[in-house]
């Protein structure tokens, strides 16, 4: 019985590491490209950073803000 | 026994996991929510229409009003395209006359995002380009620079982002003047790491005689502290407003539903209830910032009530308090403008008045609100209006419920 419960807990935690690495990976792809479509649509004020651009975070609300290091968009 | 040892470690790596995958989450209640009783509401009573050149679009970034030598009220705002600011008469709504600032050089002002009036000779702006307080005269020169960061270049030093607050100055969320300062209620424009949240003060102050800059008032711990997820300048902007005393600041931060009383100068708060009767509880991100997505926090903003602007009617001594109302059952698709815009009204103890919803931010521009002798005047989008060719105010006053 014991052995049962071991086995099962190992199986149990595999299943859960594998599923919720696959739901990040997953998540993370999806989010890359609605960044995208957000930047493109509802944030016309973030203008994509370049080479010379500071730290910058493109807040919700579409504006560009000073950052420690995100570098989502050009100040 | 090994087994047993073996799902013990697998036990505590398993919970190990699931706390890496979760953050702290706030829940701030109202603890008020369906028993106020509302005796006031506000009604619409004057539409304003400023005809606009064709260089000026609505929505300004910021708008002051003003009252010159000759005790003539000037409606003035700042064109961002063309980097002026310009007069009107705000009775008369006749155009008067515009003052326009190089971008760069010695007289140069590259993004500002917001001034403050004091004479012609004095005209304080903010330049976001290099977070500084530029003091100019409507002769369009810059005669001194006010610094409110370190002295360093911070587009290098990313510190300077980590342990200072940004002014972002709206017309909801001005410049405040006392007898002897010009305050800047700032705001840390991510979350604040728990370790740094005694530190980062939010309020710039600068004396009007001697241009020294002194910092004030930090965040409070139970709202923000403990690493909660408020990953965005929605959840941190500090909403700031003179008390009537003239000696005081009332904070409105968008996640309480109270106001923070501070004396100028103290590091002491008072609070007292100022919510809404219909705001629910209001919480944090239940993830951590960087496994948080962009969707997944603008569907959060969109799915809480969130308070903003605290502006004071000295005409009739009352309070007006914005709140950001959610989106019921909020998914993806849901975009910020669409929250209704609701207007609290309290008495001048910050007694519950009532309250009223104007819209949602597709017909409002909310940001754009002040007070007059009039009433609590917002700016409307006039969708009509194709040409942008006017800036349109509704004002409102609070009348009894019969």
């Amino acid at each position: 019985m014991k052995k049962i419960i071991g086995v099962l807990a190992v199986f149990t935690f595999s299943v859960v590491m594998f599923s919720n690495t696959d739901i990040e990976n997953q998540s993370n792809q999806d989010t890359s490209l609605s960044n995208l479509l957000q930047l493109n649509s509802a944030n016309a004020e973030c203008t994509p950073s370049g080479a010379s651009s500071a730290n910058a975070f493109c807040t919700a609300g579409g504006r560009c803000r000073y950052d420690t290091t995100t570098r989502d968009c050009h100040l | 026994m090994k087994l047993i040892n073996l799902k013990v470690l697998c036990s505590l790596l398993l919970f190990c996991f699931i706390l890496s995958c979760t953050s702290n989450t706030n829940k701030i209640e109202n603890v008020n929510q369906g028993k106020l009783t509302a005796t006031m509401q506000l009604s619409e009573v004057q539409t304003k229409r400023i005809i606009l050149d064709t260089n000026t679009a609505p929505k300004p970034q910021y708008i002051q009003i003003y009252k010159d030598l000759n005790n003539i009220l000037n409606l003035t705002f700042l064109n961002t395209y063309n980097n002026s600011i310009y007069f009107y008469n705000y009775k008369t709504s006749e155009f008067l006359k515009r003052i326009t600032y190089d971008k760069n050089g010695a007289d140069g002002i590259e993004m500002p995002l917001g001034y403050h009036i004091k004479n012609m000779d004095s005209i304080y702006i903010f330049n976001y380009k290099n977070l500084e307080l530029l003091i100019t005269n409507d002769k369009s020169k810059v005669s001194d620079k006010i610094p409110l960061t370190d002295n360093q270049d911070f587009k290098k030093s990313s510190s300077q982002s980590l342990y200072y607050s940004q002014f972002l100055p709206e017309t909801s969320n001005p410049f405040l003047e006392t007898s002897t300062e010009l305050l800047l209620p700032a705001q840390y424009i991510r979350t604040i790491p728990d370790s740094l949240i005694s530190k980062i003060k939010f309020l710039e102050r600068v004396n009007l005689k001697t241009n020294e800059l002194t910092l004030n008032n930090i965040y409070p711990s139970s709202l923000y502290g403990k690493n909660y997820n408020w990953d965005d300048e929605t959840f941190t902007e500090v909403f700031g407003e003179l008390h009537p005393d003239g000696d005081k600041v009332i904070y409105s931060f968008p996640i309480s539903h109270e106001l923070y009383i501070a004396k100028i100068g103290s590091e002491q708060y008072k609070t007292v209830y100022a919510g809404s009767n219909f705001a629910g509880n209001i919480v944090s991100i239940d993830k951590k910032p960087n496994k948080a997505t962009r969707e997944n926090l603008i569907q959060h903003i969109a799915s809480q009530d969130l308070y903003a602007a605290i502006k004071y009617d000295k005409y009739r001594k009352v309070y007006y308090r914005f709140l950001r109302r959610a989106i019921p059952n909020a998914t993806i698709k849901n975009q910020i403008k669409e929250k209704p815009i609701t207007v609290i009204i309290l008495d001048s103890n910050f007694g519950y008045l009532g309250e009223t919803t104007i819209g949602t931010s597709e017909d409002w521009h909310w940001q754009n609100s002040f007070v007059t002798e009039e009433g609590l005047n917002m700016e409307f989008i006039d969708k009509k209006d194709v040409n942008e060719g006017s800036l349109n105010f509704k004002i409102f006053v609070p009348k009894k419920i019969k």
